[in-house]
């Protein structure tokens, strides 16, 4: 990744997951974002960082690790955020473009092209679903109440993670799936081929992406052995 | 004899996850299961209305607001809620004015607007899209959004000096 970047030419777009990787569930560490920065910097690359998942790996502040070190570098730099799988307002369609810049100059003059863009689109955005979660950010109770139903349902995921490889390895599956409990976020890449997971369709009704990706987060304790019995089924 | 405008209209592809939505909710087996969109489900198999959003959607329906437009950026108390989410409620950024956010529909509308702007802003760069495990294949929205605003996309391939797996 680190060659690849370093190959990219000046002013090119290079956008990245802040964390819970889409599609693959992996996460760069603190060292390596520093050299993702640094070869940023050197090569004149413009971040747009997608942050999706913000809450779903550890909690909101640690999941914000890579926009920190991004702010702390001084870089320009774009974030799309989302509050469709955080606060579950899928439909609502809640997010947020956040664009960092050089000064308050600067940011006057880039929020009125933003403007201009969202203007000739859709005019303004809808008012119910931002209500909502600005209502519950502006409210310290129900703050909490939000922050504790974000940590269930990232731990609910985890657990799943940790029950489907154990189950794997019950069932006697050789290969080694340990890498689905240590990955983040809701997807991981499961390695089956596109063959396996039309099996998986046709003959269980388990539905996956043809690349091998699975979401966790629909697996629950009552269809997970089943799930496992599938897996090892087609393997 | 006139023929009609969309004669010649091809069949665009299917989505490939929400298409797969179609599908799932097409079978009839009871036993299906659905590890195709990323959406949270909890143990039940439901999508859960959180009790944070319970009370504060029941004060608002009760509270009656009139519904006039929006700012084009949606509303100031929003997008500062959001700044201080991603960069801390203390952050450096914020204090000197170097951020800025509109509301957008969803993190897919984020990234379109985002997407629009850099077209007009950098009209000849290539946008490449992250990849960790070397999949060529990325599933999410951003590829097919920077694609619909006719930017170059690109899939980084892996290298060996960032491993992440």
């Amino acid at each position: 990744m680190k060659a690849k970047l370093n190959s990219l030419p000046a002013g090119a777009i290079i956008v990245l997951h802040a964390c819970c990787h889409n599609p693959t569930g992996a996460d760069l560490s603190e060292a390596q974002w520093r050299e993702v920065i640094a070869a940023i910097q050197t090569r004149g690359l413009v971040a747009f960082i997608d942050m999706a998942y913000q809450g779903f790996a550890d909690s909101i502040a640690e999941d914000a690790l890579a926009l920190n070190l991004f702010a702390a570098s001084g870089l320009q730099f774009f974030v799309s955020s989302s509050f469709s799988k955080s606060f579950s307002l899928y439909g609502e369609r809640v997010g947020a473009l956040s664009i960092v810049t050089a000064g308050k100059d600067e940011s006057a003059r880039v929020m009125s092209q933003i403007k201009r863009v969202i203007r000739t689109n859709y005019s303004n955005p809808p008012i119910h679903g931002g209500a909502i979660v600005a209502a519950v950010l502006a409210n310290p109770e129900l703050r909490q109440m939000w922050e504790d139903e974000l940590a269930g349902m990232r731990d609910r995921i985890r657990a799943m993670r940790v029950s489907l490889v154990d189950k794997l390895k019950a069932k006697g599956v050789a290969r080694d799936f340990s890498f689905v409990a240590q990955q983040r976020g809701m997807f991981s890449y499961t390695g089956l081929s596109a063959e396996q997971v039309e099996r998986m369709r046709s003959e269980f009704g388990i539905y996956a992406v043809s690349t091998g990706r699975i979401c966790l987060a629909a697996l629950n304790t009552k269809n997970i052995d089943y799930v496992a019995d599938a897996i090892a089924a087609v393997l | 004899m006139s023929s009609s405008i969309f004669a010649a209209v091809e069949m665009a592809p299917r989505d490939p996850i929400l298409g797969l939505n179609e599908s799932f909710n097409a079978d009839a087996r009871t036993t299906k299961v659905n590890l195709g969109v990323g959406v949270y489900f909890d143990d039940n198999g439901k999508i859960p209305l959180l009790n944070a959003v319970k009370v504060a959607e029941k004060a608002r329906l009760e509270a009656m607001p009139p519904r006039g437009y929006q700012p084009i950026e949606g509303p100031g108390a929003y997008n500062q809620a959001v700044q201080a989410l991603l960069f801390g409620k203390d952050s450096a950024l914020l204090a000197e004015g170097r951020v800025v956010t509109a509301e957008a529909l969803g993190g897919t509308g984020a990234l379109k607007v985002g997407a629009d702007y850099l077209k007009r802003l950098l009209p000849d760069a290539t946008v490449y899209i992250s990849d960790p495990a070397g999949k060529t294949t990325a599933r999410c929205s951003s590829p097919p959004v920077f694609r619909s605003t006719a930017i170059r996309t690109t899939t980084k391939p892996r290298a060996a000096s960032i491993s992440t797996a």
